[in-house]
């Protein structure tokens, strides 16, 4: 378990656990109100983390963030880019009503990005996920139909990136 | 804070200088409680805090340096009016800015043709040379 | 009387008729005199705001009330003076071209006014002016009586707007029974629309959604639109705004109840719904809903 360095705020963030670790996941809590430094430090932190603990999905826990400007909706797609190239799929949680309302209004709609309720709802997903990976690495079910939280369907390339890990020996 | 009353309104003004993302956040942050203190929903007052964030931001990034005001209106008409200024290079396209569209790459354009949208009422004064103000209104029905 | 000398008969006719003449004279100064009185009675004591003004809207005379209106204690310290003497330009100016108007035209104007006076107050006024005639019929100045309605004005207005409030409130509770969210079966939530979708209605049937959909954990969503009418651009973006937030809240909206005319119109308008899952009713989008979850739909007793 990693804490996060104090933010430019000028109030300490003291050893706020920040990220964690929970079976394929890592857990991020994002802070309220963070500067853009704060950002690039914690992304640093996420992509590290999940190179160390070979993540398979990046959970980014909104529930605390209250405002949301363009900055914010380029933050998760950045986010959610980098870790792509390293095998994990980004998952937001948590977005609070008045919250959706802006980024609806915006525009910012994060196509290609899962969403969820709250953490149950991205554990749940995250197993379904594996039992059917699991089962597609094994030849039990067609691979082709893997479908995103936006009804696009994953395709094969993507698939064939994600880490050694996620194979099963065959 | 300033407090002007004049027989038939009561308004009050809240100024911040931006010159640093820390200044940005503080601005929204009392922007979203002065909203609310005005009786606006959760929902509105969060996109007058986007606003300020996003032109607040804009400052930071191209000037530097510049001031957000917030203004509450609470006369026979209620309204926020958040006004944001800097004396920086000025825009040279205001139309185009203001017609951007949302993209992940960002840029000038996105949020200020997003505070547009979340707004009612919207202008922008921009001379060359001189700077930029900024004005945004959201009625309180 | 052209002959210095009279006869005495004549004398007495002249006496008669000049005692004749001095019990006429008497009459009517009597009768003029009474008038006088019962005028001082009326200007004393009338509580509305009598009051006379010649061609250049400069008072004659006024009742005692329109002198203690404006803190005189007597109503001769009133004449000479005219509107603008006594209010502020904001009422002096339409009251001085409602005279002038009366003494040009000869026609009286009735009107409620407000009145705006010198220490800032403000009140309402329901005033006629009329003509005055002299003998000729020349109109020599106009006559005005002003009544205070003041506090019927104030109630006129907070009974609009407690008429207002119910309204409002009426209205509140027909968009609460308009936009239901109805819960399913586990995590399913049905929510039929009903009538025309405007900008106002568009939020708060996003609100009420993004609500449902937290309170009941819902991951599909069945979104009923047999009930609205007119489907337009407008509409479309709306509702497609509102499946954005859904999903954004982690769930996955089905629509149905699109008629055959609504279906054009999509088409027509160029609408991209390529990303809108649709189906055509409430039935088959309960159940596409309800195997998405895994469920099965079997009749018992087979």
């Amino acid at each position: 378990m990693r804490s996060f360095e104090p933010s430019e705020l000028g109030e300490t963030l003291e050893t706020f656990t920040v990220v964690q670790k929970l079976e394929d996941l890592l857990l991020v809590s994002v802070p309220r109100d963070m500067t853009d430094n704060d950002v690039l430090k914690l992304r640093q932190q996420v992509l590290r983390d999940i190179r160390r603990y070979d993540s398979r999905w990046v959970l980014l826990d909104f529930s605390l963030v209250d405002i949301c400007d363009s900055f914010f909706g380029r933050f998760i797609h950045s986010t959610a880019q980098m870790a792509k190239l390293m095998g994990a799929d980004v998952i937001v949680a948590g977005l609070q009503d008045a919250v959706i309302e802006t980024m609806v209004e915006l525009g910012m709609t994060l196509p290609n990005i899962h969403a969820v309720l709250d953490l149950d709802d991205a554990l749940a997903l995250s197993r379904e996920y594996k039992t059917r990976e699991q089962a597609e690495a094994e030849g039990s079910i067609e691979p082709a139909d893997l479908s995103r939280a936006d009804g696009e369907s994953k395709d094969w390339d993507a698939f064939a990136d994600s880490p050694l890990s996620d194979w099963t020996e065959v | 804070m300033a407090q002007i009353q004049t027989s038939e309104a009561q308004t009050t003004k809240e100024y911040f200088p931006i010159n640093s993302l820390v200044d940005v956040v503080r601005a929204r942050r009392r922007g979203l409680e002065i909203a609310q203190e005005m009786g606006f929903p959760l929902a509105e007052a969060t996109k007058i805090a986007v606003v300020i964030s996003e032109l607040g931001r804009n400052i930071e990034r191209y000037v530097g340096q510049g001031a957000i005001t917030v203004t509450a209106h609470l006369g026979r008409e209620k309204y926020i009016m958040i006004v944001a200024q800097d004396q920086g290079a000025g825009i040279a396209n205001v139309d185009r800015v203001l017609e951007g569209g949302y993209s992940t790459s960002g840029g000038l354009g996105l949020g200020v043709s997003g505070s547009k949208r979340l707004m009612d009422k919207f202008d922008v004064q921009s001379i060359a040379g001189v700077g930029t103000t900024i004005k945004a209104i959201k009625m309180l029905r | 009387m052209k002959d210095a000398r009279k006869t005495k008969s004549q004398l007495v006719e002249d006496l008669v008729e000049a005692r004749s003449r001095i019990a006429e004279l008497e009459a009517l100064a009597e009768e003029a005199l009474l008038d006088q009185r019962l005028l001082l009675a009326l200007l004393d004591d009338v509580p509305d705001k009598v009051y006379f003004k010649d061609v250049e809207s400069r008072f004659i005379r006024a009742s005692r009330s329109t002198a203690e209106a404006h803190g005189l204690s007597d109503p001769a310290e009133v004449v000479g003076k005219t509107d603008f003497d006594l209010f502020t330009e904001e009422h002096a100016r339409p009251a001085f071209e409602d005279e002038q108007e009366v003494i040009r035209t000869g026609q009286p104007v009735f009107k409620e006014e407000k009145e705006t006076w010198l220490d800032g107050r403000e009140t309402w006024a329901s005033t006629i002016k009329l003509p005055l005639h002299d003998r000729e019929g020349k109109i020599i100045g106009t006559l005005g009586i002003s009544r205070d309605v003041t506090d019927q004005k104030r109630i006129e207005a907070e009974s609009l707007e407690l008429q207002q409030e119910v309204v409002d409130a009426q209205q509140r509770a027909i968009q609460e029974l308009s936009t239901p969210v109805i819960p399913v079966l586990e995590g399913v939530i049905i929510m039929p629309l009903i009538g025309s979708i405007d900008t106002l209605r568009a939020r708060d049937i996003m609100r009420k959604l993004l609500t449902g959909i937290r309170e009941q954990r819902a991951k599909v969503v069945i979104l009923d639109v047999t009930g609205v009418p007119i489907v337009d651009s407008g509409v479309a973006a709306h509702l497609n705004k509102t499946i954005q937030a859904a999903r954004l809240k982690g769930a996955r909206t089905i629509v149905v109840g699109i008629s055959d005319a609504v279906a054009e119109t999509i088409v027509d308008l160029g609408l991209d719904w390529s990303g809108i899952e649709t189906l055509s009713d409430l039935q088959t989008g309960l159940r596409v809903a309800l195997q998405g979850m895994g469920f099965d739909l079997v009749r018992s007793g087979e």
